[in-house]
């Protein structure tokens, strides 16, 4: 199993490599199929992969490989506040680990921003909460995770995916 | 042409063409057109990622433009939310942050088009300004104000430039560039400066002497095609005249205007600018990835897809988060060198000219 090592500052990771390789192995599992799954809680069945930043190599391949068993839709999540390089380089790491695996990204968790640049980086699919018609992100709601489906759909087209509703079932990893 | 065949040309040194731009927004992986601009981004700065120690001041957003792209503005001074900082007030807030010991270098001053303000009003800001803290840069009045100025109080671009200079203006800031194309602006902003006139009042600037950015906001109505066009013809004014410091990549925001109806532009599309910036603007020296405006993932992520400048600590920033942006108002010192050292690049603290404010012997700075 290759993994992705966290950039940690000290140690400069190479992310363009791993990310091509993730990318590919995305389109290679599902072809041109992104996918969106419409949910305000993780549904059952899928599995978190928590990471830190800063972490060991060693810490994220012992995670990776205790996984090996499970044939499940797979959600990295931050333990921490998710920094931007080390979550798509987590993602990527993922991917490569289980190449046939859905990799979903958590849109509560990371944000459409960071979600959405996962997808250029092994994931394959989002998670997060559908409104019909989402209120202004302004004041309270200045935070506000939630989206469209045409909102969701874009995000996925501008990564390369042709948008689907809902998951197929998985490869296993 | 092919992403190997611009690949080579940027390996020779030959400056890419606007149709070498335009498939680079189009090739379908974001992640080969990231490892093309971090290569020129390492081979011009290494891991070197510019900050600075900012403050935002917004004197007026009464603005006669009524820009349709546009969250801050007010038509009227009689308008709810309508303000105009008097001077004392606006030097309060450099006081304040001095008083509270930051060490800012440089104040930023970007407001609406009020037609009701003399001109001794912006004068009499930047004179007290530098009373106050003598060594600061002022950078500040978009080219779309300086062309207001022009018109409002009946003085030629130079003449409204000198006259800003005598009084302590120290360089332009790079907004209201939009995208340099009549369609876009005719459709976004009808009312400010023709794409022309805003690369007349940079090329006037840098003839004075002064040094400014350049922006391009995108993700409204333009295409691929008017956002090559755009970095091509900025390119163009900085082989001429050599006076642009920084790009700056400006993702649309569409809360609160009357573009609403748009979706914001993707962090993957953000990303993609700003490597496609960087290759396309060979001759300009930095990418800037403002993290107001990104968010701060995607800045982050955006110092490895050919950009090397974060922005600063800013504070009080009121353009974008009018228009619905989600980032803090300020970041503090330590918390900008933290997020770009997460990065695996190296903090350096700069003034506005790109003088470096903090030792980088060893790659160690902040």
């Amino acid at each position: 199993m290759k993994i992705l090592v966290g950039i940690t500052g000290a140690a400069k990771a190479d992310i363009f490599g791993p990310g091509r390789e993730a990318l590919a192995l995305a389109h290679a599992a599902f072809g041109e199929r992104g996918f969106f799954v419409p949910a305000r809680a993780l549904p059952a069945g899928f599995v978190r992969v928590p990471y830190t930043f800063g972490e060991s190599e060693e810490a994220r391949r012992a995670r990776l490989a205790a996984l090996s068993v499970v044939n499940h839709p797979l959600v990295p999540t931050p333990v921490d506040e998710a920094q931007g390089l080390d979550t798509i380089a987590f993602f990527a790491a993922c991917r490569i680990a289980f190449p046939c695996a859905h990799i979903v990204v958590d849109l509560e968790l990371l944000g459409h921003k960071l979600g959405q640049l996962c997808l250029s980086f092994g994931a394959d699919a989002l998670v997060g909460s559908v409104v019909d018609q989402r209120a202004l992100r302004l004041g309270e709601r200045a935070g506000s995770k939630e989206l469209t489906r045409d909102e969701a759909a874009q995000l996925l087209r501008a990564s390369g995916f042709e948008p689907c509703e809902g998951l197929p079932e998985g490869k296993g990893p | 042409m092919s992403l190997a065949a611009i690949a080579s040309k940027i390996r020779e040194g030959t400056p890419l063409s606007q149709a070498d731009g335009l498939a680079l927004f189009q090739h379908p992986n974001l992640v080969e057109v990231g490892t093309l601009a971090n290569q020129v981004r390492e081979q011009l700065h290494g891991d070197r990622t510019y900050w600075n120690r900012n403050l935002h001041i917004n004197p007026t957003n009464v603005c006669v433009s009524a820009c349709k792209l546009c969250s801050f503005s007010r038509r009227s001074a009689h308008d709810a939310g309508a303000f105009v900082l008097g001077i004392d007030e606006a030097v309060g807030k450099l006081r304040a942050r001095l008083a509270a010991g930051d060490r800012v270098t440089e104040v930023h001053i970007v407001g609406g088009l009020h037609d009701g303000l003399p001109f001794a009003y912006f004068t009499g800001l930047l004179l007290a300004l530098k009373a106050v803290a003598p060594g600061i840069a002022i950078k500040a009045f978009s080219a779309v104000e300086i062309f207001f100025f022009h018109r409002l109080y009946g003085m030629s671009i130079e003449e409204v430039l000198r006259r800003l200079q005598s009084a302590g203006l120290d360089s332009l800031p790079g907004g209201g560039a939009e995208i340099l194309s009549p369609r876009v602006r005719q459709a976004i902003c009808p009312n400010k400066c023709a794409a022309d006139e805003w690369l007349e009042v940079h090329r006037t600037a840098h003839r004075l002497g002064m040094k400014s950015n350049c922006t391009m906001l995108f993700g409204t109505v333009e295409t691929l095609a008017e956002r090559a066009e755009h970095l091509r013809r900025l390119r163009d004014l900085q082989a001429e005249t050599g006076g642009f410091l920084a790009f700056i990549p400006l993702p649309f925001h569409p809360e609160n205007n009357a573009l609403g109806d748009k979706p914001a532009p993707t962090a993957a599309e953000s990303l993609r600018t700003l490597a496609v910036a960087r290759l396309l603007l060979d001759n300009v020296p930095h990418i800037k990835a403002y993290w107001v405006s990104l968010g701060l993932a995607t800045a982050q992520t955006g110092l490895w897809f050919g950009a090397d400048d974060f922005d600063g600590t800013v504070s009080e920033e009121k353009i974008y988060h009018q228009a619905g942006a989600q980032t803090p108002q300020a970041l503090a010192p330590g918390e900008i060198a933290r997020i770009i050292r997460a990065a695996g690049r190296v903090p350096v603290e700069r003034d506005t000219f790109y003088g470096l404010a903090s030792p980088v012997a060893g790659e160690a700075a902040v």
